[in-house]
């Protein structure tokens, strides 16, 4: 067994193993669902060629080959760098990988649902917190408080609830969506505590806080 | 001293094609569109660049070793780039992680752009 024969052999059969390579990945082009799949597919399609064009440079002995290798790895940079910006320029288009498609593009259709989906999450959420900031409230004016505190309650809790909406808000979209649950106990949670403050020392902090609050609030 | 250059480009050679016969089976395998782009630009930019080595070696000569370094470099360079861009690209436009996908750390930073 010659070198050559070593050599000769080997390139064969990596010939072949690329061919089938080569393949497969133009399968993946065709069938690719997306648009960055097949932009991936094509990326990877310039590398496999370049090691075919190794290979055959190995087999005829022409090594001027590898020139050709280096600028077709080259223009394969610059056209996957191009396709992403493309595919950044133009979004995601629904029905594209046989997802139902979508009437508006990504982004702004994720910052409106948030904005409507506070104001008509928080009243929710804040039905059972305030009816419990509402029992508190009843026996602290019972127990210790004077009788003027009584019609200013409702007032602090609607503050204590604006500001324990702002928080909500401020929290991720994943609380905001689902608050029907999560944000209801964190709410009654927070409202007790704000009420009992407010309570407490009645009128002064609750001037200052007011603009804060209706700043935050939409 | 020719024999040990044949069976050193013949090993190169035949692992440079088994590295992109493996990133082409993970291209078709992978349920996901950034698993699918680990697979192609690592497996798939080692197999290319062995082969180009195999070359600069089988020629036996100092130039030509030289010009498959500097494409073997530039590709092994360039590669992770161009992959990084995409996936970043196509993150951002909304194209989703597969259902078995544990987690998805960047998901909050487009959420609050």
């Amino acid at each position: 067994m010659t070198a050559q024969s070593i050599t000769q052999f080997s390139v064969n059969v990596g010939l072949v193993v690329v061919s089938i390579t080569f393949l497969l990945t133009v399968w993946r082009v065709i069938k690719g669902p997306t648009l960055p799949d097949r932009v991936i597919a094509l990326d990877m399609l310039v590398g496999i060629v370049m090691g075919f064009i190794a290979l055959i440079a190995i087999r005829t002995g022409f090594t001027l080959y590898i020139d050709i290798a280096i600028s077709l790895g080259l223009v394969g940079f610059l056209a996957t760098v191009a396709f992403a910006r493309f595919i950044l320029s133009r979004k995601r288009r629904g029905g594209e990988d046989g997802s139902p498609p979508e009437p508006e593009p990504k982004r702004p259709a994720a910052k409106e649902p948030r904005k409507a989906a506070t104001p008509a999450a928080v009243p929710v959420a804040a039905g059972p917190a305030g009816a419990v900031a509402l029992a508190e409230a009843g026996q602290a004016n019972l127990a210790a408080a004077p009788k003027e505190a009584a019609p200013r309650a409702p007032i602090s809790k609607s503050e204590a609830t604006k500001a324990s909406a702002a928080k909500v808000k401020i929290a991720k979209a994943k609380a905001a969506k689902k608050a029907a649950s999560p944000a209801e106990p964190a709410a009654a949670k927070q409202v007790p505590k704000t009420a009992a403050k407010t309570l407490s020392k009645p009128p002064k902090p609750m001037v200052p806080r007011k603009p804060a609050a209706k700043k935050e609030s939409p | 001293m020719d024999i040990l250059l044949a069976l050193v480009t013949a090993l190169l050679v035949l692992s440079g094609s088994i590295f992109a016969f493996a990133a082409a089976v993970g291209l078709n395998r992978f349920p996901d569109l950034y698993a699918r782009m680990h697979a192609a630009s690592k497996a798939g930019t080692v197999g290319s660049a062995l082969m180009l080595i195999a070359v600069g070696i089988h020629a036996a000569d100092l130039a030509i070793l030289a010009r498959s370094l500097a494409g073997f470099f530039f590709f092994v360079l360039t590669a992770p780039v161009s992959a990084h861009l995409l996936a970043k690209a196509s993150h951002e436009s909304g194209y989703p992680l597969s259902d078995i996908s544990v987690q998805d750390e960047m998901k909050r930073s487009q959420a609050e752009i």
